[in-house]
């Protein structure tokens, strides 16, 4: 079976190494985009089942992110992360076609049920 | 708007701001602790030595997000702690530096790097902090949302040596001085620094030649 092709997208790069070495060892392939411009060039050149968005990112936001990302691949699922106490930045997202989001710090195997559901 | 609503808004924002930080840095603490339960399990029973490197990284990652979140937290608790006396005698750079250690994530979201011209004497002055940091905040905020900079924006901000005055200064923008002073002074937030700074007993001027704005604390 093939493996699930993941991008995570954060400014905080040791962040989403760590992350990425974790959904490794948990069977997936990951790649990492330390802003939106990369990885949107990424997501033009390469095949990813799932993107793993940061909402805050210096440059190009998180939602701006998002809506190049749907211009791109309508049906590329991407799972939003927040840091924020209120879920409005969240909401936005889902209005622009998000599949779900989750507040940070993360609880990895909530991370793995929402890749697994936005897969089916 | 009143001054407590300005007040309560302004606090928000900053502090809004500075525990999204907090939240990064736990979050890359409780990855790295995940990750090296994650190594562990995997390598249970068996010889450690290979993955000795692995968790040695994870420590040094976990130590210094421990750091960056002592700054953010000390950061944050000065900046509470400014709201303690209504007027104080206050050293002007020191306050503007731990100010901009607090904002300087908020200004980066923005493409907004900040940079402080320090004097070789700095001055003291009796001001109302929490004022005063408001309008350091406006004047960053006018600057940084009026250069129409598609780039990197860059303020520098210059003490005068035993001046208590502050300027904030824009390193370039795609208008022509003229339009960027325009624009400045019909906006919004030049209105609120003028407002702040005559409750506070401060004076705002546009700076004559170059994109920039002083403030005189008296």
């Amino acid at each position: 079976m093939d493996k699930v092709n993941i991008l995570l997208i954060d400014d905080e790069i040791e962040f989403i190494e760590t992350l990425s070495e974790r959904l490794e060892l948990r069977g997936y392939n990951s790649e990492i985009a330390e802003d939106g411009e990369t990885g949107i060039s990424m997501i033009t050149t390469k095949d990813f089942d799932v993107v793993i968005l940061d909402l805050m990112m210096p440059g190009l936001s998180g939602l701006d992110t998002l809506r190049q990302i749907k211009a791109i691949d309508k049906k590329l699922p991407v799972i939003l992360l927040t840091g924020h106490g209120s879920t409005k930045d969240g909401m936005e997202g889902m209005q622009l076609g998000a599949f779900d989001f989750l507040m940070k710090p993360l609880d990895i195997n909530k991370l793995i049920e929402k890749i697994q559901l936005a897969l089916k | 708007m009143d001054s407590l609503s300005n007040k309560a808004g302004f606090f928000g924002k900053v502090t809004a701001s500075t525990t999204h930080e907090q939240q990064n840095v736990f979050a890359i603490i409780k990855e790295n602790s995940g990750l090296m339960e994650d190594i562990l399990l995997i390598h249970k029973g068996g010889d450690l030595s290979d993955i000795e490197e692995k968790l040695k990284k994870c420590i040094t990652s976990v130590k210094n997000q421990a750091i960056r979140g002592v700054g953010v937290t000390s950061g944050l608790n000065y900046f509470a702690h400014t709201t303690d006396n209504i007027e104080n005698s206050v050293n002007v750079l020191e306050l503007t530096k731990k100010f901009i250690v607090v904002t300087e994530r908020m200004f980066k979201q923005k493409n907004v790097t900040i940079t402080i011209s320090e004097p070789e004497q700095s001055s003291q002055a009796l001001i109302d902090p929490v004022f005063f940091q408001m309008v350091v905040f406006l004047c960053l905020e006018c600057l940084a949302e009026h250069s129409e900079n598609t780039g990197h924006t860059f303020i520098e901000i210059r003490f005068l040596d035993n001046m208590p005055d502050i300027t904030f200064l824009c390193n370039e923008s795609s208008l022509s001085q003229n339009d960027y002073r325009d624009k400045m002074t019909s906006s919004t937030q030049w209105e609120e620094i003028l407002n702040l700074c005559r409750q506070a007993n401060f004076t705002a001027k546009i700076v004559a030649d170059v994109l920039g704005i002083t403030i005189c604390l008296k």
